[in-house]
C-alpha cells in the first residue's frame, strides 16, 4: 500500500540524527570548514555512537539499526540511509564524508569481494579502536564522467599485479587504510579490461600526491593518489580473476553508483533544507516584525518555491531507495533523484543567500558555506549531464519496447 | 540610430584595459584573494592607467567619461578577474555618491585628491544589522553648527582601506541623509574584516560611529532632490557592478568553452556531446544578451532618457541572475576540476553570488520596474533606496 509515513524505527533514526546534527555538528561546522577537517575526538565520538560511513558492514545493520526489519520482512536499509544522511547533511555536508568506515570503498568490496576479502578488509572497521577509513579510487585526470576511459594500468607479474597511474579527487584518499583502485589490463578491451584492487596504505609504489583546495566541503579530505610500479598481491584483486570473465569489472563500478546516487541526492536535500530553514528563520525574525513591505510577498514566494522543490526532490530520492530495497532495477530513478535534488538544493542555497542579502556573505551565518558546499553535488557521482544521459537512454528504450 | 560600435579612442582604452587585465590581474588572482589585498605594485600600475579619474567630473580633474565607456572598462576588468575588479582602488561608489549628492564645492573638496592619486579608496556605509523596526538606526543629530552621527554599519566594502566614507543616517524629522566622514574622524572605528564568501581582496568590514562630529558642509543634500538622487546612486553603482558581472560571466564561459574543446570523453571533445554543447550555446547567448541590456541602460543614463533609471534596474536584475547562472555552469562544464581551486571558475561563481547583493538586489530592482509599469505617472515618486536592514546590500 502506498504510504509516505515513516515507521517507528525510521522515526527514531531521524529524531536521533536530527538531535545529533543540531547539537553536535552545527556548533562546529564553521570551524571545521576553516580547519579543513573534523577532529579525531569528534569522529571517535561519532564512531562510538554507532555511526559509520558508507554501507553497513557484514553482520551489522546500518545507521541506527534496522529496527523495524521483521525476520522475513522487506529490506529497508536504503530508505533508512536516506533519512539518515539528509539529517546529517542538514548539520554539515562534510561530516558524512568524514564518518569513519569503508566509505565508497565499502560497496565494491561487498558486491565484488570474495568472502575472505570481505572479512579481511571490512572486519577491521568493527574494532572501533580509532577512526579508520576506506576509499574509492576510480576518477582520473582524464576519466571522470567517462568511467570507461580509465588509463591506470595493471599487469600480472607472478603472484602480484603491477599498477601504474594517477587517481584524483579521492575522498579520504590520504588517510584511508585502503583504497579500491580501478585499473585496466588493456585499454583496447574497454570495460572488459577493468580490474578492481584493494590497495593498502604503505604498499610500495603507492603514494599520496597533493591534497586539493576546494570551493566547498573543505572539511572533507580530497587527495590525489599516485601508483608507480605499485605491486599488489593477487589476493587483493577484488572477486578474484574469475570474477572478470565477462563485463563484471566495470559493472562493479557502476553498481556502486546505482546505490549511492540516491544517497548523494538525499545529502543535497539536507543541505538545501538547512539553507531554507535559515532563510525562513531570518524572514520570520525580521521581515514579519517590520512594517509590511512589498518585498515580503516576493520573499514568501521564494521560500514556498524552495520548499516545494525540495519536497519533490526528497520524494524522488525515496522512490529510488524504495526500489533498491525491493531489489528493482533503479538506474533511471537513481539518476532522476540525483539530478533533480542537486539542482533544487543548489537553487535553495542561492535563494536563501539572496533572501538575507549581504548578511549571508558572512561565514558565521553558514549560508555561504552551504552555497559553496552544494555545488559539487551536481558534479560528483556523475554530473547532472551524465544523469540526463542515463535517464534519456532509459526512457528512450522504454518507448522502443512498447 | 541603433549602433553597437565604438569610436577609436574608446577601442584603444578598452584594449589597454584588456591587456592590463591579461598581464597584471589574471595570472595573480589567487594571490590577491589569499592575501586579502592587491599588491602595491598592481595598485600603482592600475593608478597609472588613470582609469579611476576618468569617471570623475572634469571640474575636479577627471574626464567625465560617462557610463557608455564606464561599462566597457568595467566588463574588461571583470573579465580579468571578477573579485579583483571590486578590489581595485579609486573613488568607486564614494565618488558616485559625491557626484550625485554633493555640491560642486563638496566635489572639489573631497574628490580632487582622488583625481590626483589613483591609489586612494573611498567607501559608502549604508547597510545595518536587522532590527525590529526595520529602519536605519544610525542617527544624525544637529549640534551647534554641525552634526553628530551615531550608529553601526554592518557591511562596508573597502572599509579596511578607505580614506573617506559617505555615511547614510536618519535625520530627525527629515528622513534619510548622507554625510562625508573622514577615516581619521574621532569616534569612527573600522571593525575587523569579516570572513566572507567572496571579495576578500577588497575587504568587507563593519564600522561604528560613536558621536562622530562633522561640519554642516559635510552633509550631502543633492540640492533638495535627495530621495531620487540617492536611489540613482544605488542604481548606477549596481549597473557598474553589472558590467563587471558581464565580464566575469564571459570569462567563465570562455574557460568552459576552451575546456569543452580540449577535454575528451566517450571518444570526443565534451563540447560535442549535445548536453554540453547546448549548455555552452546557452551560456554564449546569455553573456551577449545581458551585455546589451547593460549597454542600453548606460546609453540611456548618458543621454538623460526619462526611463534611464528603470532601464538600468532591468539590466541589473537580468545581469545578476544570469551571471549567477553562467558562472555556475562554468564550474559545471569543468566537472570536478571546476570545484578545485586550481582554476578560477569556482572563485567567479562565489563572486557572482556576492555581487548579487552589491548595491541592489534583483528583487529591489524588479520592484522599482513593476511599480513604474503599474503607475507610469508616478514612476519618479516611487523610486526608493534599498532597505538597509531586511535584505541589506553591499556597497
Amino acid at each position: 500500500m502506498m504510504s509516505f509515513k515513516l515507521t517507528e524505527g525510521q522515526n527514531q533514526v531521524r529524531e536521533f540524527l536530527r538531535w545529533l546534527a543540531r547539537e553536535k555538528v552545527r556548533p562546529i561546522a564553521e570551524e571545521s570548514d576553516r580547519n579543513h577537517g573534523y577532529s579525531d575526538e569528534f569522529l571517535t565520538e561519532l564512531m562510538h555512537m554507532g555511526i559509520s560511513g558508507g554501507t553497513a558492514l557484514p553482520g551489522e545493520e546500518p545507521v541506527g539499526g534496522d529496527a523495524d526489519k521483521p525476520k522475513k520482512g522487506p529490506r529497508q536499509s536504503n530508505r533508512i540511509s536516506l533519512i539518515a544522511v539528509e539529517e546529517m547533511s542538514w548539520g554539515d555536508g562534510s561530516v558524512i564524508l568524514n564518518l569513519p568506515g569503508p566509505g565508497l570503498g565499502g560497496p565494491p568490496v561487498k558486491f565484488m569481494g570474495t568472502p575472505e576479502q570481505q572479512e579481511r578488509f571490512l572486519a577491521p572497521f568493527k574494532l572501533k579502536d580509532k577512526p579508520r577509513f576506506g576509499a574509492y579510487g576510480l576518477t582520473e585526470p582524464g576519466a571522470g564522467s567517462d568511467v570507461s576511459a580509465i588509463s591506470a594500468t595493471c599487469r600480472k607479474d607472478g603472484n602480484h599485479w603491477v599498477l601504474n597511474g594517477r587517481k584524483c579527487f579521492i575522498t579520504n584518499g590520504a588517510k584511508a587504510d585502503w583504497v579500491v583502485i580501478f585499473a585496466t589490463v588493456d585499454r583496447g578491451l574497454g570495460r572488459a579490461g577493468h580490474r578492481a584492487f584493494v590497495v593498502e596504505k604503505g604498499t610500495p609504489g603507492f603514494s599520496v600526491g597533493k591534497i586539493e583546495k576546494k570551493m566547498g566541503l573543505r572539511a572533507s579530505e580530497t587527495a590525489e593518489l599516485v601508483l608507480e610500479d605499485c605491486r599488489v598481491h593477487q589476493d587483493n584483486l577484488l572477486g578474484g580473476e574469475k570474477h572478470y570473465e565477462g563485463k563484471e569489472g566495470f559493472m562493479g563500478a557502476m553498481k556502486t553508483f546505482d546505490s549511492t546516487r540516491p544517497i548523494v541526492a538525499a545529502m543535497a536535500v539536507g543541505i538545501g533544507r538547512g539553507a531554507l530553514e535559515l532563510a525562513t528563520d531570518y524572514v520570520r525574525e525580521n521581515y514579519m516584525l517590520s512594517r509590511p513591505i512589498p518585498r515580503y510577498q516576493q520573499i514568501k514566494d521564494v521560500l514556498a518555491r524552495t520548499a516545494r522543490k525540495l519536497d519533490a526532490a526528497r520524494l524522488l530520492c525515496w522512490r529510488a531507495a524504495w526500489m533498491a530495497d525491493e531489489e528493482l532495477p533503479n538506474a533511471k530513478e537513481a539518476s532522476m533523484a540525483k539530478v533533480f535534488a542537486a539542482q533544487a538544493a543548489q537553487q535553495a542555497t542561492i535563494d536563501a543567500l539572496q533572501v538575507v542579502g549581504s548578511t549571508g556573505l558572512e561565514r558565521s551565518t553558514l549560508l555561504e558555506k552551504f552555497f559553496r558546499d552544494i555545488k559539487v553535488y551536481d558534479i560528483f557521482e556523475g554530473t547532472g549531464q551524465v544523469q540526463r544521459i542515463v535517464i534519456a537512454k532509459r526512457i528512450m528504450d522504454t518507448l522502443k519496447s512498447f | 540610430m541603433i549602433h553597437f560600435g565604438h569610436d577609436e579612442d574608446t577601442k584603444l582604452l578598452v584594449d589597454t584595459v584588456r591587456s592590463f587585465g591579461e598581464k597584471e590581474i589574471r595570472p595573480r588572482l589567487r594571490e590577491f584573494e589569499a592575501a586579502g589585498a592587491l599588491t602595491p605594485s598592481l595598485e600603482k600600475a592600475y593608478a597609472e592607467l588613470g582609469i579611476a579619474a576618468l569617471s570623475l567630473p572634469s571640474s575636479v580633474g577627471g574626464s567625465d567619461m560617462g557610463e557608455r565607456t564606464e561599462v566597457l572598462v568595467g566588463e574588461e576588468l571583470g573579465y580579468a578577474d571578477l573579485g579583483t575588479s571590486y578590489a581595485l582602488p579609486g573613488p568607486g561608489a564614494f565618488g558616485l555618491a559625491l557626484r550625485l549628492l554633493g555640491s560642486e564645492a563638496q566635489q572639489a573638496r573631497w574628490l580632487k585628491d582622488y583625481a590626483a592619486d589613483g591609489t586612494l579608496r573611498g567607501a559608502v556605509a549604508y547597510s545595518e544589522k536587522p532590527n525590529p523596526e526595520g529602519e536605519m538606526q544610525t542617527r544624525a543629530v544637529r549640534s551647534g553648527g554641525g552634526w553628530v552621527l551615531s550608529g553601526a554599519k554592518s557591511h562596508v566594502l573597502h572599509a579596511p582601506r578607505a580614506r573617506h566614507f559617505v555615511v547614510f543616517a536618519r535625520v530627525e524629522g527629515e528622513g534619510l541623509g548622507a554625510f562625508v566622514v573622514e577615516r581619521a574622524a574621532k569616534g569612527l572605528t573600522v571593525g575587523e574584516k569579516l570572513g566572507v564568501l567572496a571579495f576578500d581582496a577588497a575587504g568587507i568590514a563593519p564600522i561604528t560611529l560613536q558621536d562622530v562630529k562633522v561640519s554642516d558642509d559635510a552633509r550631502l543634500t543633492a540640492g533638495g532632490d535627495f530621495a531620487v538622487k540617492a536611489t540613482e546612486l544605488f542604481v548606477r553603482a549596481a549597473l557598474r557592478s553589472a558590467a563587471r558581472l558581464v565580464g566575469g560571466a564571459r570569462a567563465s564561459y570562455v574557460l568552459a568553452l576552451e575546456y569543452a574543446q580540449t577535454r575528451k570523453t566517450f571518444g570526443k571533445p565534451i563540447g560535442h556531446h549535445q548536453a554540453l554543447g547546448f549548455l555552452l550555446a546557452d551560456m554564449a547567448t546569455a553573456v551577449d544578451s545581458m551585455r546589451w541590456m547593460v549597454w542600453r541602460a548606460a546609453a540611456a543614463l548618458d543621454d538623460n532618457d526619462e526611463n534611464a533609471i528603470l532601464e538600468a534596474c532591468k539590466a541589473v536584475a537580468e545581469v545578476q541572475e544570469t551571471a549567477m547562472w553562467v558562472t555556475n555552469q562554468g564550474v559545471q562544464v569543468h566537472g570536478g576540476a571546476g570545484f578545485i581551486q586550481d582554476l578560477p571558475v569556482e572563485k567567479w561563481m562565489r563572486e557572482a553570488k556576492a555581487a548579487m547583493s552589491y548595491a541592489m538586489t534583483s528583487q529591489h530592482a524588479d520592484e522599482l520596474v513593476a511599480d513604474a509599469m503599474l503607475n507610469p505617472d508616478e514612476a519618479r515618486k516611487l523610486l526608493r533606496v534599498p532597505s538597509p536592514t531586511l535584505q541589506p546590500v553591499l556597497l
